[in-house]
């Protein structure tokens, strides 16, 4: 099944660092709609993306073929032609490491029959037909086999596998002229994994029916727990983003935006990024520059901690690359990009949390967020806490705030941890769409949030 | 049957870091589909990179059990070869890159408080889709995307402000750094307004959230099963009487050239009216939805992804200009729009971080964070006053439109 014997040989060109990158992919999608296969698709595919350095620029190109490689990289070296002077050095910022990480081979769903994924999907939904008040329902599943390996002219040698698989069901359910739409989601490295859990697909859809007669909340302020699917999505989306160096683009004082070591949060709160996680959807050992995972602390202790790295974004800075190069596929150059983004846990139970709450709101689900710094949530599923105690589902529209006034206002952070394994909701960015990321970690508690 | 779909792009990207080149990419993309139409059924395969037509009919004749149900007409076996050949002449690689060099050395060293980036990309594309081997369709064109975001070197925001180019041809450099230069003027003069009561000029509507939730209204199938704010609103007066409202599938001078949809459908008249004098007249339809709904196809079975069936989707939503309607002398242009809601009754609320006071077709001033709320049926109702004569950018299918909203600081 391999396409690539990952043979190739990378030297540095006219003194120039070279790195190689090879992708192979082995997707499967297939999407029902209202009881129809809309459809049942494999698109395995494969590529190579090159890069040189040359007077501070990146030349890159790709490629299907292994044997096309060192032409190619002769083509690069003619395209270059404008002087500039070299102040990149990334041979200081890199030590070549030669590993593989193939681990997920025995997991590979591409070996497995679309006719039993279908299957899978099917038994599903037979537990959707029976809720008379489903009016329409969309399944979407995704899985995929990836194998990457990275080269380079200072020696740098890895591969690593990835398994993902999961599928996603919308629906929207009515009862008279109330409707709600809710998103079911299941996500693993294994579809083993993803057999057997229609009593947690019962569960949800009973408590979406309960969200038929939800009523719409007063606006205001109030003191709110997000979930650990919702407090990871806004840390993802508001701080996270934030944090990535090439979004970050002043050159004459960086410490602007990121003032290192600045107190954004009470003492307790830690964001961190890391892709070495193996049960996870931003599983990345390697980043696509061939440089490890590491944990790296947005925020340590309530202070403000790293950025997100690339290799040129590091040296630009003076800072260590955080293994967060990466590329949606062997098409793209690798840009900074999120893996696994998450709140480590604290000390207190959810119990716990809401006892001194008066009157106040949690919330469950979220259907989107959007907005770097400030940004707008607009929650699926809420509820309403009353005396310290979870009372009846309610409608939001939106809660909106500024990301670093929200993480000052943590009172208290949940002794669990959830990372949410994202299949279907990949990350966005400039013109790189649906890389695998995962978020999540513990709840949070916010002294004040504006609700509309 | 087989249908075979292919796209190739060449292209050059080259990415504007710190207002210098960052990187070139010199890239070949290709991406091909296979449809195959048998008892009743479509399967569907699809390939990134250079795969073979043979290697994906095999793929998708494996899965035609998994194929989706069809009824409905596609091109007969009449012989059809059209090739539609609008590439311009295309500078090389080399003088491409040097334009771009000499453009951003004059750049830097006329705002050298500014930083500027994002992506420059020249591509040709080449699409072509036949069918039995007899209907052959076939477009080549070139773009550049231009667009441009730049921001003050000690501002906070990821950008402050972007200049928009998507166009077939390059400019003329130095009309392009007047128009940054316009928008940096403004931006060094920050608004002390508090009350923002003025009418609202929106830039190209096509591209802000509330044109893309005007494209998914206008679709047939979201209208007929009730998912559209307008369902039932057909042959109705909708909007103001001076609206009229294309969709447009071909205009080389906005970069639209989709002459044949991914259906190998070619329209009669580039333009479909949707809305004409404020009633809705037309939807859009694609083979499958016309044959569900008994109407005609309307030329927009357009793929959402290379992989993917062709579902109905507007091309682009051309608003007839009327260069007669007095046209207001102090507005607030609505830069950047987050993606806001509309609720079903056409209630919407957006924030808009970034928005600009016009005097007399001029940007004057940079105003704060804003939130923009309103009802779409007044925005193009009662509180609409005019489209005008003047496109911000040259690129835009849409001139400034005219209307009222409501407008509060954001915070």
């Amino acid at each position: 099944m391999k396409k690539y014997s990952g043979g190739f040989k990378v030297y540095p060109i006219n003194g120039h660092f070279v790195d190689v990158r090879s992708e192979e992919e082995y997707p499967t999608e297939i999407l029902i709609e209202d009881g129809e296969i809309k459809h049942a698709l494999e698109t395995p595919s494969s590529g190579i993306f090159i890069r040189i350095l040359k007077n501070n620029r990146w030349f890159m190109t790709s490629t299907v073929k292994e044997q096309d490689i060192k032409a190619k990289i002769r083509e690069l070296d003619e395209l270059s032609g404008y002087s500039h002077k070299e102040t990149l050095n990334l041979e200081e910022l890199l030590n070549p490491i030669k590993e593989s990480v193939i681990k997920y081979e025995l997991l590979n769903p591409s070996k497995i029959n679309l006719s039993d994924k279908i299957e899978l999907l099917k038994e599903y939904e037979s537990t959707i037909k029976k809720y008379k008040e489903i009016e329409t329902y969309r399944i979407l599943y995704n899985d995929k086999y990836l194998l990457k390996r990275i080269k380079n002219s200072i020696g740098t040698d890895v591969e690593y596998d990835k398994a993902v698989c999961g599928f996603t069901i919308d629906f929207r359910m009515r009862k008279n002229k109330n409707t709600f739409s809710g998103r079911f989601s299941l996500g693993n490295n294994a579809i083993e994994h993803l057999k057997h859990n229609e009593n947690r697909l019962i569960e949800y859809l009973q408590e979406a029916k309960e969200f038929l007669s939800a009523k719409p909340i007063k606006s205001g302020i109030y003191r709110t727990i997000l979930s650990e699917a919702v407090a990871g999505l806004l840390i993802h989306e508001a701080l996270g983003h934030r944090a990535e160096s090439d979004f970050i683009i002043s050159q004459e004082d960086n410490t602007i935006e990121w003032p290192v070591g600045k107190r954004v949060a009470n003492r307790g709160v830690n964001i961190v990024d890391f892709g070495g996680m193996p049960a996870s959807s931003g599983y990345s050992p390697f980043d696509d520059e061939g440089f490890l995972a590491r944990k790296t602390y947005l925020i340590k202790d309530g202070l403000l901690n790293s950025k997100l790295h690339s290799l040129t974004t590091a040296s630009q800075s003076n800072e260590e690359p955080t293994g967060n190069a990466r590329a949606i596929d062997a098409e793209h150059e690798p840009i900074v990009r999120m893996t696994n983004t998450f709140i480590e846990s604290g000390k207190v139970s959810f119990k716990d949390m809401m006892s001194d709450i008066k009157e106040g709101i949690y919330i469950k689900t979220v259907d989107h967020c959007f907005g770097i710094s400030t940004y707008i949530l607009v929650p699926q599923m809420a509820y309403l806490i009353r005396n310290g105690k979870l009372r009846e589902p309610v409608k939001i529209s939106s809660i909106k705030g500024s990301i670093f006034k929200t993480l000052r206002n943590i009172e208290d952070i949940s002794n669990d941890f959830k990372l949410i394994f994202n299949v279907q909701d990949g990350c966005n960015k400039v013109n790189q769409k649906d890389l695998s990321v995962g978020f999540g970690g513990a709840k949070v508690k916010i002294k004040k949030i504006r609700v509309e | 049957m087989i249908e075979k779909y292919q796209r190739l792009i060449n292209e050059l990207v080259i990415v504007i870091k710190n207002s210098d080149i960052y990187s070139i990419k010199k890239n070949e993309i290709i991406r091909r589909t296979v449809r195959l139409f048998g008892k009743g059924k479509i399967a569907i395969s699809a390939s990134k990179g250079n795969v073979g037509f043979a290697t994906i009919i095999k793929e998708v004749e494996k899965n035609i059990k998994y194929g989706q149900c069809y009824n409905y007409n596609m091109p007969d076996d009449s012989v059809v070869h059209h090739y539609f050949n609008i590439k311009k002449q295309v500078s090389s690689d080399k003088e491409f890159i040097k334009f771009v060099s000499i453009l951003f050395e004059k750049i830097r060293s006329k705002f050298p408080d500014y930083i500027f980036l994002n992506s420059i990309k020249r591509s040709v594309i080449e699409k072509n889709i036949s069918i039995r081997d007899k209907s052959d369709l076939l477009i080549k064109y070139h773009i550049i995307n231009f667009t441009i975001l730049f921001k003050h070197k000690d501002s906070k925001n990821i950008f402050d402000g972007i200049l928009p180019y998507i166009k077939t041809d390059l400019f003329d450099a130095d009309i392009y750094i007047d128009k940054i230069g316009e928008i940096i003027k403004a931006l060094n003069n920050p608004s002390s307004l508090n009350k923002f009561d003025f009418p609202i000029a929106l830039m190209n509507i096509n591209n802000t959230f509330i044109g893309k939730k005007i494209r998914d209204y206008i679709v047939g199938e979201n209208y007929h099963k009730g998912n559209s704010i307008l369902s039932g609103m057909q042959c109705k007066t909708i909007f103001n009487e001076n609206i009229n409202m294309f969709d447009v599938s071909y205009y080389p001078e906005k970069a639209v050239f989709n002459i044949f949809d991914d259906e190998l459908f070619i329209r009669e008249n580039y333009y479909l009216p949707i809305i004409e004098n404020g009633v809705l007249s037309n939807l859009l339809y694609d083979r499958r939805t016309a044959n569900i709904y008994k109407q005609d196809p309307t030329g927009n079975g357009i793929k959402p992804e290379y992989n993917k069936f062709p579902q109905t989707s507007a091309n682009a939503l051309l608003f007839r200009v009327n260069d007669q309607d007095e046209i207001p002398k102090k507005v607030i242009v609505p830069f950047i729009f987050y993606e806001g809601n509309i609720d079903s009754n056409g209630m919407f609320s957006a924030p808009c971080p970034l928005a600009f006071l016009m005097e007399d077709g001029k940007f004057t001033s940079v105003l704060p964070q804003l939130y923009i709320t309103g009802n779409i049926f007044d925005l193009f109702g009662k509180n609409f006053i005019g489209m005008g004569n003047k496109y911000f950018a040259d690129s835009h299918i849409n001139p400034f439109m005219y209307s009222r909203a409501n407008i509060v600081k954001l915070h």
